[in-house]
């Protein structure tokens, strides 16, 4: 019997905001473990805390609501124990970046079998509105009144210099964009990073509009594919990356400078892929940035086979008779 | 009874604590009891030649069984003049000196900071017997034919030693020097030494020093020498094997808890998979994302590693899944006194939590005994789906003894609680103990979490009567953990005693023989050696009612008499020291009466 979403939706009264882009995620989220044919019953949603942190009991599936920042650490003694079911790390800024960094850091450079889908929304919200790593220089919030003045992280190009195997990044305001990029990285064997750009409407409000309005997305938003030129402006772009020897360059596309002499997105470049996370300013790729294959944690983490007997006579012995 | 209790000292790049090892293994296989006590600078190579450098080894072999390493030495060995003095005032008056005459030299003087001209053997001879061997001539002389270098040659002085030593104690040369050669595979340079040791010894210098000690009657079996933290490692693996699920070893590297991680990463037990994590916070986490996931977590550390960890037991009470934590106490607080002994994570572990939080607490005490602790601390963890504190320390952690190796049919069972699908997750049965419905169950898909659950349901919830019955109901379930424990275990027995001594942990070999000695001097005292800290043996309340005093022996500022007190409401009398070092039986015939 193929399951719908709303399989995947617990009987939990859901209690974000009203007006929170989590909604939108964990709709996709429900829907894509639906259309990805996921098995409930080997399914566990690992999280820490925070607003995103209370996905997993939204969700219909196995799941722990661990300890702030930990989900990683948790994450990880789960695949240890048992390297078959398929778990999803669920987190925030605060929480992966803040007081979980160390863990995520560690998680990715081991290449855990795992989905880490990160909600970014530059706030602490669950705590009423404090400042978060990836809030902007000069952010007004309950604890920085006159502006931060902390430099933010970009999640992508730490998780590239962590060595993460994945790396992508999607909004809750694009539903058909989130799925694609939720289905690829639960297919993905390894650490795979999902950045989710999520609107915090009660303490940050429109924080990505510019990325995410209708309006505004398609001269600032690039949608990368693999294979294809990295190009924007419309239906027919009018703008295009060029790879002007190693630095990334914005490019009006006409007669000088059309779709063929464009930066070709190639996701197994790493050097490429970090030119593309880091673009902070108004132009910001969404998609997969980056892919490659190495062998997985766990599979090189097996259980022993010494009998105990063995085990227990190791060693030099001696017998009494 | 006869026993010798020998003290060696160097530095510590002289092999001081292997020469001690194989001294041990030869005397227990002689059939003789050992126990041992280590003591080491925390540096991994402090300066050469140095006070602060000086690593010991203390052993005590006895013709029938014993329960403690001895207090003051009747042999010391000593391979440099900083070794001399940092251990002179251990050595009976009378004792044998065994000095390497070229470790008080001028230079040897001077880096143990002494004046140029004291002349340390010569003030020694009126109070010791001085034994000055030439170690380094005769190491080098024995070596004369291998083509090392001075300093690679200099590395065997203590296997010439070690001969001397075997000599003196009459144990069985030939053994050992099959031991020998197993351990340096064929490598005969140590050999060369050990047999220039052994011959010297015989033929020329120390036939006055030669001690007759008997073999005593051992019980029979497979034997061999453990240490605390094999001792763990072990009984790690025969839990594993009991509960026939997988295991998860996750730890971060601590002195002194880092050897469990070193024994089981090269045991290979099966059902057993070791991880290092990257802080220990993720160590105890991802052990309970194991025991989440239908393994057995376990971790263990030392000092801050514990105070870490706090916050994961926490989820682990919340959560009731089960997890073992291994804590080899050291001196402290902060990095204190990483590689010396204390017993002053006490109140931390029975109290260490927010919020109400208790969890079945464990002390072993002696390394034998931590193979026993560590699967009665699985057994307690699974079958009460509770997070366990088991209390190790460094002097349990690196103390050796002949251990005789159970038989697998001996060991515990290990019955996991039920767990299918069809229950409240928080259902609890008789015992207040809940399902243990692991991912993958058919059916069975549930969230567990930090917040307060729903009785019976597990369900978030925040009602005021709910969060009161769940504290309770939590609290109840590890009391009754005391249904796995044994007999309340009577050490000693004195007719009409009107004083009861209560220990715990790794004093027990002390405490032990200062109750034998008080008994046999007439003092009329009972001895209970505590393995339970929390819940306390259901029967200990009544029995320690029935004397006038009871006096609590315990190594830091009286951690176990303030617990009693307030659990008791009645005075008990505290005995206790935080100095780094294990109590002595002299010391504690002096301390109280």
């Amino acid at each position: 019997m193929e399951l719908t979403a709303k399989d995947f939706q617990s009987a939990e009264e859901v209690r974000w905001c009203p007006g929170c882009g989590d909604y939108s995620i964990l709709k996709q989220f429900t829907e894509v473990l639906a259309s990805t044919g996921s098995d409930p019953d080997r399914t566990v949603v690992v999280s820490g805390i925070g607003c995103s942190s209370r996905l997993p009991y939204y969700v219909d599936s196995y799941g722990i609501h661990s300890l702030h920042g930990r989900a990683p650490a948790v994450a990880t003694g789960i695949k240890l124990a048992n390297p078959d079911l398929d778990v999803w790390i669920i987190t925030g800024d605060g929480d992966a970046l803040s007081i979980g960094g160390n863990h995520l850091i560690h998680a990715l450079r081991r290449n855990l079998n795992v989905p880490i889908l990160l909600f970014n929304n530059e706030i602490y919200g669950l705590t009423k509105g404090q400042f978060s790593p990836t809030s902007k220089e000069g952010q007004v919030t309950k604890s920085t009144p006159r502006g931060s003045v902390d430099h933010p992280l970009n999640p992508l190009t730490l998780a590239l210099g962590a060595g993460a195997t994945w790396v992508a990044r999607s909004m809750d305001r694009n539903p058909a964009h989130l799925r694609d990029q939720l289905a690829k990285s639960q297919a993905h064997q390894g650490s795979a990073l999902l950045e989710i750009y999520q609107n915090c409407n009660v303490f940050h409000d429109g924080a990505f509009e510019v990325w995410t309005d209708k309006s505004t997305q398609a001269l600032h938003s690039v949608f990368l594919e693999a294979g294809k030129p990295i190009a924007w402006g419309g239906t027919e772009p009018t703008y295009a990356l060029a790879w002007n020897g190693g630095r990334p360059e914005i490019r009006e596309l006409g007669s000088e400078f059309g779709l063929a002499d464009a930066w070709v997105h190639d996701p197994s470049d790493r050097l490429k892929a970090f030119a593309l996370a880091a673009l902070e300013g108004p132009l910001r790729p969404f998609g997969v940035l980056y892919a490659a294959e190495r062998p997985v944690f766990a599979a090189s983490h097996q259980a022993g086979t010494r009998p105990l007997h063995d085990v227990l006579h190791s060693g030099r012995t001696w017998t009494v008779e | 009874m006869r026993s010798v209790v020998v003290l060696l000292a160097g530095d510590s790049g002289d092999g001081i604590q292997l020469l001690g090892g194989q001294i041990v293994r030869a005397a227990a296989q002689s059939g003789r009891d050992v126990r041992t006590l280590s003591d080491f600078p925390a540096e991994i190579r402090a300066p050469q030649g140095t006070v602060s450098g000086v690593s010991g080894f203390q052993f005590r072999i006895a013709s029938d069984a014993i329960h403690d390493p001895g207090a003051r030495a009747d042999c010391l060995v000593a391979f440099n003049a900083a070794a001399y003095t940092k251990y002179v005032g251990q050595l009976k008056p009378g004792g044998l000196l065994l000095a390497a005459t070229e470790g008080f030299d001028a230079r040897s003087l001077a880096l143990a900071k002494l004046p140029a001209d004291a002349d340390l053997l010569a003030s020694a001879r009126e109070r010791f017997r001085v034994l000055e061997v030439p170690v380094k001539d005769l190491t080098l002389g024995a070596l004369a034919e291998v083509s090392l270098g001075q300093r690679d040659k200099m590395r065997a002085r203590n296997m010439l030693v070690l001969g001397i030593l075997t000599w003196m104690y009459s144990m069985p040369a030939a053994g050992l020097e099959t031991e020998l050669r197993a351990l340096f595979r064929g490598d005969e340079t140590n050999i060369l030494a050990y047999k220039a040791g052994l011959n010297f010894a015989e033929t020329l210098e120390v036939q006055d020093y030669r001690v007759e000690l008997e073999q005593h009657g051992v019980e029979r079996g497979t034997f061999k020498t453990i240490n605390g933290s094999h001792a763990v490692a072990l009984g790690l693996a025969a839990a594993a094997h009991q509960l026939g699920k997988p295991m998860l070893y996750s730890s971060y590297p601590i002195t002194p808890a880092s050897d469990i991680l070193h024994e089981l990463a090269k045991l290979q037990p099966e059902h057993v998979t070791v991880f290092q994590a990257e802080d220990e916070i993720a160590a105890v986490t991802s052990a309970l994302g194991a025991s989440f996931a239908g393994g057995l977590g376990v971790t263990a550390s030392s000092g801050p590693g514990l105070s870490l960890k706090a916050e994961g037991l926490g989820l682990a009470v919340m959560t009731e899944l089960p997890l073992v934590l291994i804590d080899v106490q050291r001196g402290g607080p902060s990095t204190g006194l990483p590689t010396k002994t204390e017993q002053s994570d006490l109140a931390q572990a029975l109290h260490g939590r927010h919020g109400e939080a208790p969890l079945p607490v464990l002390a072993a005490r002696s390394a034998a005994d931590a193979f026993d602790t560590t699967l009665l601390a699985v057994k307690i963890a699974v079958e009460c789906m509770t997070p366990v504190i088991m209390l190790s320390d460094a002097y349990i952690a690196g103390s050796a003894q002949p251990w005789r190796i159970p038989e697998v049919s001996e060991l515990p069972s290990i019955t996991p609680p039920r767990g299918s699908a069809g229950e409240e997750l928080y259902a609890r049965d008789a015992h207040g103990v809940r399902p243990w419905v692991i991912p993958g169950t058919p059916g069975g898909a549930h969230r567990i979490g930090g917040l307060e659950g729903e009785v019976g349901t597990g369900r978030i919830s925040y009602e005021p009567a709910n969060h009161q019955a769940m504290v309770t109901a939590r609290a109840a379930k590890v009391q009754a953990a005391a249904r796995l424990y044994g007999p309340l275990e009577i050490v000693q027995c004195c007719p009409d005693a009107d004083t009861l001594v209560l220990a715990w942990g790794s004093t027990y070999g002390a405490v032990r023989s200062d109750m034998e000695r008080r008994a046999a001097a007439g003092q009329s005292v009972d001895y209970i050696h505590l393995r339970h800290m929390h819940p306390l043996h259901p029967d200990l309340k009544a029995t320690a009612d029935r004397y006038r005093r009871v006096v609590v022996v315990e190594m830091n500022e009286g951690q176990l008499a303030h617990h009693l007190q307030g659990e008791w409401a009645r005075p008990v009398e505290s005995v206790c020291k935080t100095t780094g070092q294990p109590f002595t039986t002299e010391e504690l015939a002096e301390l109280w009466n």
